[in-house]
């Protein structure tokens, strides 16, 4: 079943220049990227800094306004709902941001912190709520005494597990995870992964997951979408992506991929070398004059990349 | 950063870190200056309106055509004015009356400083563009000419119109300081945050937004109201703030402008004067340790 | 960058057409005819004024008027003072070198004060001179300029006897001679210190945290290893890289002075445009009230335009805005 249908989406932020501050080009932040989502899968979208994949994640959510396309959730066409007619759309569409030391208000507590979707959406209680929060303070493994505290008591792992049970107060069925630890510890890194994934178990969450870090992403992801200038170059499965990348820049970034046993190391610069090499003398077949990858074409059921 | 203790085995939550009120008091307390400017003003406050509250106002501004323009004397601790009006009295009523309409003249621009302030830095492009505008010009008008024009042009001047005169052309400079507050306020992540929760713009503004820009706020209200005090005195010195009905420091200071008083009767303006600059000083000594404190918490 | 110049330049365009709207509604609600100055006596019976009004065009859409005043304002046209008998401009030009010379006094003042004493306040920082100096801009940023003016007068003018009282030169001298020349800067020593003294102190500060800034930047550590002396390297280099945005102060003090020359010429009895307005308000003189007002706003807006484009050349950010 598709949860999430994105098509054709672009967001394009205003250049303003001259005399009169009058817009004089853009930036094509996303320029043209469509996918799905099914329902309880996990969709990777990952690029360098700058691909457009977090503005992607945002424009979901309405964090940026879709200059064209179409964002269908559950059949449903958000992109041009107004504020008011998007919020009951807030409780199933939920995000996880990047870096937990900003993504939580200094000046609140905790439970405040929590607190907060349900204050906008339900009627409950002062002891209910404060139950409710324990409860999911508990299930994100983080002491239901807590509450009182503010975020500057915890640790990163800490905040962004606070983070994580805030957007699961609403039981929504899609959660953006944009780059959810990337601002973290190497350490705390997989302990939040892996809580992530018993979560999307217990309560059927769907992903879509930013990132740029590709081991992180193959752990996490079903599906994965490689994206480079704002536009995706190729989509598959982990599978897919991994094992048989088609498309030139796929490959240099799967290169990338630091090996961490030392027999492997020197081959692993070669293949670097090797990729460079390719990614200059390819280029041009694989974009276009303006330097614009192509648009998605299906080489398999599962696999599809940008060829012209 | 802050150590912190274990508090589950006491089973009751246990705040470890001060707030931030108890740290910014904290701060004072070492500060010698401000912590003895903060207890004289807080005398003089003190003194000043039970004092006023005790004293017959009409009392006071009774004319004593047998005492005029006497030096100190027992009975006057501080001579009379040309009316034979005693000094001490219209001192004691002059600087309640200076302070309460500089609070009240603070506290309407905080307000309206406050609001246009957020919306503009909140929701930036043009709305704030417009404001901005607007504060600019209102920045590079002739204050105090516009206020003199205004306060004789306007029919059956009252307190309030003085109040409102003066609010509309003193909210812009804290509307500009907060605005450039809260446009960097919400690059934050947490304001996207809770526009993704369904937060109102409304609530993000004054409950997610304002507690962090609170205390630069705090600080530019105390700032402001030593300047209103001496802004206020200074138009009525020229005649031109608040009605005869209403005395304050600013009147006692004006009777100065004829030269006479001013060379041989200083018991009738110096007084005025020595407790406007008390005033204005230690509440810029507690403003100013208050910004450092501010500041030095930010600092960790 | 002159594209920021340009795009300010084009502000000045509405501004000056707000304010000369909010000057003619100002002078609309005084009473009488407060653009041109004309008498209309108040005493004679109402079908009388009435008929003058309509002669004066004083019952003509406001429109129509606002546009006759700005053209004739724009003729050098400012209507007649009712209490002088002759031009508002003549009154004006009387009185506005009285003023202008004071405002540049007192810019001379307020730099000679702000920098020596901001350069050494940042270079010997927290020194007992700095903390002096500090303590002396602490408190002259809380001090109500009025009250510090007021007592200026009662020490050196009266009690002391050093300074003249009042007026702007002694009548006594003859014009054109030196003595004449000595008697209008001895008129506005006291004034300016005055006022100097007090506006000073944000100079001051602004300047001391510069060269603290400036310090520990590579070029002054560059002259130091060169061999430079330590004086050398703080009047030619830090003063310089700090020069322009103390000049950028210009424009505003300029709108600063302008608003305090109500206060200050009234405290010390000088005769300038200030002192003019405010004696033109108590006369009900409104026609001259409203040439002052657009005149000084007009010149206020000068000022922040020259500060806007000083600081656009010292700091690029500015210009992003």
């Amino acid at each position: 079943m598709t949860l999430l249908k994105v098509e054709d989406i672009k967001v394009y932020f205003p250049i303003r220049g001259g005399l009169f501050h009058t817009v004089v080009d853009h930036v094509r932040a996303v320029d043209g990227v469509s996918f799905e989502l099914q329902k309880g899968e996990t969709y990777g979208l990952v690029g360098e800094s700058g691909s457009g994949k977090s503005t992607t994640g945002k424009a979901i959510v309405k964090l940026h306004q879709v200059t064209a396309g179409t964002i269908t959730f559950q059949g449903k066409d958000l992109t041009y709902l107004s504020r008011g007619e998007m919020k009951p759309f807030r409780k199933d569409i939920q995000m996880i941001f990047q870096d937990p030391y900003s993504s939580l208000n200094p000046k609140k507590r905790v439970l405040d912190i929590i607190a907060e979707p349900i204050r906008n959406f339900e009627r409950v209680s002062v002891t209910e709520e404060r139950k409710i929060v324990q409860q999911y303070l508990e299930r994100v493994g983080l002491n239901p005494d807590s509450i009182y505290k503010y975020p500057h008591e915890f640790s990163g792992g800490q905040r962004q597990r606070i983070g994580i049970a805030r957007s699961l107060t609403l039981k929504p069925k899609l959660i953006i995870a944009d780059e959810p630890v990337s601002a973290l510890d190497v350490s705390v890194q997989a302990q939040v992964l892996n809580f992530l994934q018993d979560l999307q178990k217990e309560f059927q969450l769907t992903y879509l997951f930013v990132g740029h870090d590709l081991g992180v992403i193959r752990h996490m992801c079903d599906r994965i979408g490689v994206m480079y200038r704002g536009r995706l170059v190729e989509e598959g499965t982990s599978q897919d992506i991994y094992k048989n990348p088609q498309h030139i820049y796929t490959k240099r970034l799967m290169a990338a991929v630091p090996d961490l046993s030392p027999d492997a190391r020197g081959q692993k610069i070669g293949l670097r070398k090797q990729v460079a090499e390719e990614y200059k003398q390819l280029y041009s077949t694989f974009f276009d004059e303006n330097g614009r990858a192509y648009d998605l074409k299906p080489i398999s059921a599962t696999h599809k990349v940008a060829l012209p | 950063m802050e150590l912190n203790v274990n508090t589950e085995k006491h089973g009751q939550p246990i705040q470890i870190t001060p707030s931030g009120r108890q740290l910014i008091w904290q701060q004072m307390k070492k500060d010698r200056l401000a912590m003895g400017s903060f207890i004289l003003l807080v005398s003089i406050l003190l003194f000043v309106y039970s004092a006023a509250f005790v004293m017959d106002a009409e009392e006071v501004a009774r004319i004593n055509l047998r005492a005029l323009h006497q030096p100190p004397s027992l009975e006057h601790w501080l001579g009379t004015d040309y009316g034979g009006r005693d000094v001490f009295g219209q001192l004691i009523i002059g600087t309640r009356n200076s302070f309460t309409i500089s609070f009240c003249i603070t506290l309407l621009t905080a307000l309206i400083g406050l609001t246009t302030g957020l919306v503009a830095g909140y929701f930036g492009g043009v709305t704030d563009h417009v404001v901005m505008r607007i504060i600019d010009f209102i920045i590079s008008l002739p204050t105090t000419m516009f206020i003199i024009v205004l306060v004789t042009i306007i029919p059956e001047f009252t307190i309030w119109s003085f109040i409102l005169v003066m609010t509309l052309f003193y909210w812009t400079g804290k509307a500009r300081l907060i605005r450039s507050k809260v446009l960097a306020e919400r690059e934050l992540d947490y304001v996207q945050a809770s526009q993704t929760l369904g937060t109102p713009h409304w609530k993000i503004m004054f409950f997610q937004i304002f507690p962090n820009v609170s205390s630069i706020i705090i600080v530019n209200f105390i700032l402001n109201l030593a300047g209103n005090i001496g802004l206020e005195s200074a138009l009525t010195y020229l005649g031109f703030g608040l009605p005869e009905s209403t005395p304050s420091l600013g009147t006692l200071i004006s009777y100065a402008r004829n030269p006479d008083v001013l060379e041989h009767k200083w018991w009738v303006w110096l007084p005025a004067s020595v407790m406007i600059l008390v005033m204005m000083l230690s509440i810029n000594f507690v403003g100013q340790a208050i910004k450092r404190a501010t500041d030095a918490r930010q600092r960790r | 960058m002159w594209k920021f110049i340009v795009r300010r330049l084009l502000m000045m365009i509405p501004q000056l057409f707000i304010l000369s709207v909010l000057v003619f509604m100002m002078a609309k609600a005084m009473p009488g005819d407060a653009l041109g100055g004309r008498e209309i006596d108040p005493r004679a019976n109402p079908d009388v004024i009435e008929a003058q009004r309509e002669k004066m065009g004083l019952n003509d859409p406001w429109h129509e008027q606002y546009i006759r005043w700005v053209s004739n304002v724009s003729k050098g046209d400012w209507g007649v003072s009712y209490t002088h008998k002759v031009q508002v401009t003549d009154v004006i030009e009387d009185r506005i070198w009285n003023t202008v010379n004071l405002a540049l006094l007192t810019l001379i003042f307020t730099y000679l004060i702000a920098i020596p004493l901001g350069l050494i306040s940042g270079r010997y920082s927290d020194s007992w001179i700095d903390k002096v100096i500090t303590g002396y801009t602490y408190i002259g940023f809380a001090t109500p300029m009025f009250i510090f003016a007021i007592i200026m007068l009662f020490v050196f003018g009266f009690s002391l006897d050093l300074f003249p009282t009042g007026g702007s030169v002694n009548p006594t001298v003859e014009e054109g001679t030196f003595a004449y020349v000595l008697s209008k800067i001895n008129h506005m020593i006291l004034p300016a210190f005055s006022t100097a003294i007090v506006s000073t102190t944000v100079i001051i500060q602004y300047l001391r945290n510069e060269v603290i800034d400036n310090k520990m930047k590579d070029f002054v550590r560059t002259a130091k290893a060169k061999g430079v002396p330590e004086t050398n390297i703080y009047t030619h280099h830090v003063l310089r890289n700090s020069f322009l945005p103390i000049a950028a102060f210009l424009g505003y003090e300029i709108t600063g002075l302008v608003g305090g020359a109500v206060i200050i010429e009234t405290i010390f009895n000088y005769p300038g445009i200030g002192q003019l307005f405010l004696s033109s308000v108590h006369a009900r003189d409104f026609s001259v009230v409203t040439a002052v007002v657009m005149m000084t706003g007009f010149a206020t807006l000068l000022g922040t335009l020259l500060s806007d484009i000083i600081l656009s050349i010292v700091d690029p950010r500015i210009r992003i805005d």
